[in-house]
């Protein structure tokens, strides 16, 4: 006697529906590997979008896909197409590496919208090349943060440093030391063209497209499609499709959903937007909502201009951070 | 599956059955071999076709796990991306004797003074054997300016709290004309400062500083602005160098001095910053004057130098002394000068 499962699953092999539902699964998974091996790819320039206040989250998107741009041997040239103020000092410095080691391995090249300071800079630097236009923005390489303000916590901790985690004196080191590694690296990686000193750089100052072009902050004048076409040139490739990215995006949609209750958890983020203006306030409740869930800790950002309090509560008189 | 288009529950099981009992001859094997393949067939040209399809529209682009090769940055790991904090050393102390003198501290004019941030300064001047005052003025209970300087030796005052009236002005010419030293200490603005958050509330956005009158008459003043020095710095830009312009009291022992954010003072300076520190208003780099004395009035930039977190910056303890020490120093006659002021000689008239 057979049993009745084996006699469907024996009547079901035998079937020639079954049998073609199976072969085309199989072949459509071996078609993109057949693609890879017959067949030239088509060569792409990847626009890579960097329109956002540069946070954990963004810069962990734009990172992953940097990432996946250079291992996708199709993509000849990346262009960053950068509009950003900056944002955060630890994601901005993860840009720059990222950026830095795809540089290593492919032509990238930086067009400048509205603005590319600080942070997002950072990120263009080791770009072979740095497109502007006349209106645009471009420079303000340094760190800025709240000082953290000393004494007796209300709470009970383990150690002097349990609150704040870092004297004032300390701070400032630590500032000191994050200017360095910024102004070092740009004077590594533009210091050739940079017709201005390393005091100068650190100085901090914004300039205009032209000017930037001038001073060596940036290299051309021309807008995304002239930057496209520099990257592939560099790349050595006249016939390509230009492929777009906006990495962050779906990073920002999250940072969207927070900020419709400052009180609300920061969630897969990591930090609001409005962290960045809470770290520049001295508005205590402000930070207390808007900070790392609630938590207010010692800032560092690399970020130009006066980033707009989503809260409300920007205090104009909040003098108390320190621009290196 | 019952049965099918290309289905055949027949064949099907007449191949299992055949296959348990060993009824069917050698046609039967031949058939079920020849089904097989015609499976076997089909199965492989579908995944032929397919595959073959699928390259020729192309498809998704290969991808693999990127080479990840060691990214080197100088600036990140060379041997000054670490900055350590400077020393701290010294004790602030004085050298002359305050034995029965009588200090000041101005927490009208000095705007919101919390004496916290004076006890360096207050306890090294009581040590000496001086006495401190605050004086709180009339409003909280206090008496006039000039009251409070007839009791004095010395007048003290640190950041632009509210404006001298010209009574006032009249009795801090005679005092300092009469021996009482004056020491006048300021700052660029609200929260630039380490003092700032205790001397908050003033601001410098106001068309005259309310201190400059105090300060003019003895020819001294305070520009406006701060120092910085993008080169030549101690921790921060803001934090620039100072070294004496020559033999001073007021500078005795002081190799070189930090001030933060300071503002430039104007006057015969007895200690001026570095060559290359830059006034934030004009952009102009030079050496400016940040302690400068004039007689009895002696004006600071900075009032960072007698706080906590700067008070032991190379050699700034020094400097507070000397400082601490020209207010115990002076020898007000007569004694009870101003008096009320009103018939004080004064270049300001009656």
């Amino acid at each position: 006697m057979v049993n009745p499962i084996d006699r469907r699953v024996a009547t079901a092999l035998q079937s020639y529906t079954v049998l073609v539902v199976a072969a085309l699964l199989i072949g459509a998974a071996v078609v993109p590997f057949a693609v890879g091996v017959t067949t030239p790819e088509q060569k792409r320039v990847a626009v890579v979008q960097v329109n956002e206040l540069i946070t954990d989250a963004t810069s962990t998107d734009t990172v992953q896909r940097l990432r996946a741009l250079r291992s996708d041997d199709s993509v000849v040239a990346v262009v960053l197409r950068v509009s950003s103020p900056g944002g955060f000092a630890a994601p901005s410095e993860a840009m720059y590496l990222a950026v830095r080691r795809l540089a290593e391995q492919k032509p990238v090249v930086t067009s400048v919208g509205q603005v590319a300071t600080s942070g997002a800079y950072y990120a263009a630097v080791p770009s072979e090349a740095i497109y502007v236009t006349p209106g645009s923005n471009i420079g303000s390489v340094g760190v800025r943060g709240r000082v953290p303000t000393e004494g007796l916590s209300s709470q009970a901790t383990t150690g002097p440093d349990k609150t704040v985690g870092l004297t004032r004196d300390r701070f400032h080191a630590k500032l000191e030391s994050m200017k360095r590694a910024f102004v070092g690296a740009v004077m590594d990686e533009r210091g050739d063209r940079l017709s201005v000193s390393r005091a100068t750089v650190a100085e901090a100052s914004v300039f205009g497209g032209a000017r930037a072009v001038e001073n060596g902050y940036a290299d051309e004048i021309g807008g995304l499609e002239a930057a496209i076409a520099g990257a592939a040139a560099e790349a050595g490739v006249t016939d390509y499709e230009v492929r777009y990215y906006d990495p962050a995006q779906s990073a920002l949609a999250a940072l969207l959903n927070q900020s419709a209750g400052p009180g609300g958890s920061s969630g897969a983020a990591g930090v609001s937007s409005g962290a960045v203006a809470a770290a520049l306030d001295d508005d205590e409740t402000s930070v207390a909502l808007d900070s790392y869930a609630g938590v207010d800790t010692v800032q560092f950002l690399m970020v130009y201009g006066v980033p707009e309090d989503t809260s409300g509560s920007y205090n104009t008189t909040a003098a108390a951070e320190v621009t290196a | 599956m019952s049965s099918g288009p290309l289905g055949d529950d027949g064949d099907g099981a007449a191949l299992g059955d055949g296959g348990s009992s060993g009824s069917l001859g050698s046609g039967g094997g031949r058939t079920a071999l020849v089904d097989v393949l015609k499976r076997v067939g089909v199965f492989a040209l579908v995944v032929l076709v397919v595959v073959a399809g699928g390259t020729a529209v192309g498809g998704a682009p290969v991808s693999s796990a990127p080479t990840v090769s060691d990214v080197t940055v100088e600036s990140f790991s060379g041997s000054e991306s670490v900055v350590d904090v400077p020393p701290q050393e010294g004790e602030l102390s004085m050298s002359a004797d305050g034995d029965g003198k009588v200090i000041v501290i101005d927490t009208v004019h000095s705007g919101s003074v919390q004496r916290a941030a004076l006890t360096p300064m207050v306890n090294t001047l009581t040590e000496s054997g001086a006495e401190v005052r605050y004086r709180l003025g009339s409003r909280s209970g206090g008496g006039s300016l000039n009251e409070s300087l007839a009791a004095a030796d010395a007048y003290v005052v640190i950041g632009e709290g509210d404006p001298y009236t010209a009574d006032e002005l009249r009795g801090l010419d005679n005092f300092t004309r009469s021996g009482g030293r004056v020491l006048v200490v300021n700052e660029p603005s609200t929260g630039l400062g380490a003092l700032s958050l205790l001397f908050g509330g003033v601001s410098r956005d106001t068309v005259t500083s309310p201190l400059s009158p105090a300060v003019s008459q003895a020819g001294l003043g305070f520009g406006s602005g701060y120092l910085y020095n993008v080169e030549n710095y101690d921790l921060n830009y803001r934090s620039v160098y100072a070294t004496p312009t020559g033999e001073s009291p007021l500078t005795e022992g002081v190799d070189r001095a930090v001030v933060h954010a300071s503002l430039p003072v104007t006057g015969d300076a007895v200690l001026t910053t570095t060559d290359g520190t830059t006034l934030s208003e004009t952009r102009r780099s030079g050496a400016y004057g940040v302690v400068a004395r004039s007689g009895n009035t002696t004006v600071v930039g900075d009032s960072s130098l007698f706080d906590q977190e700067f008070l032991y910056r190379a050699d700034n303890e020094k400097l507070v002394g000397n400082l601490l020490d020209y207010l115990v120093s002076g020898e007000k006659r007569p004694a009870d000068a101003p008096g009320t002021g009103s018939e004080s000689e004064s270049p300001f008239g009656a």
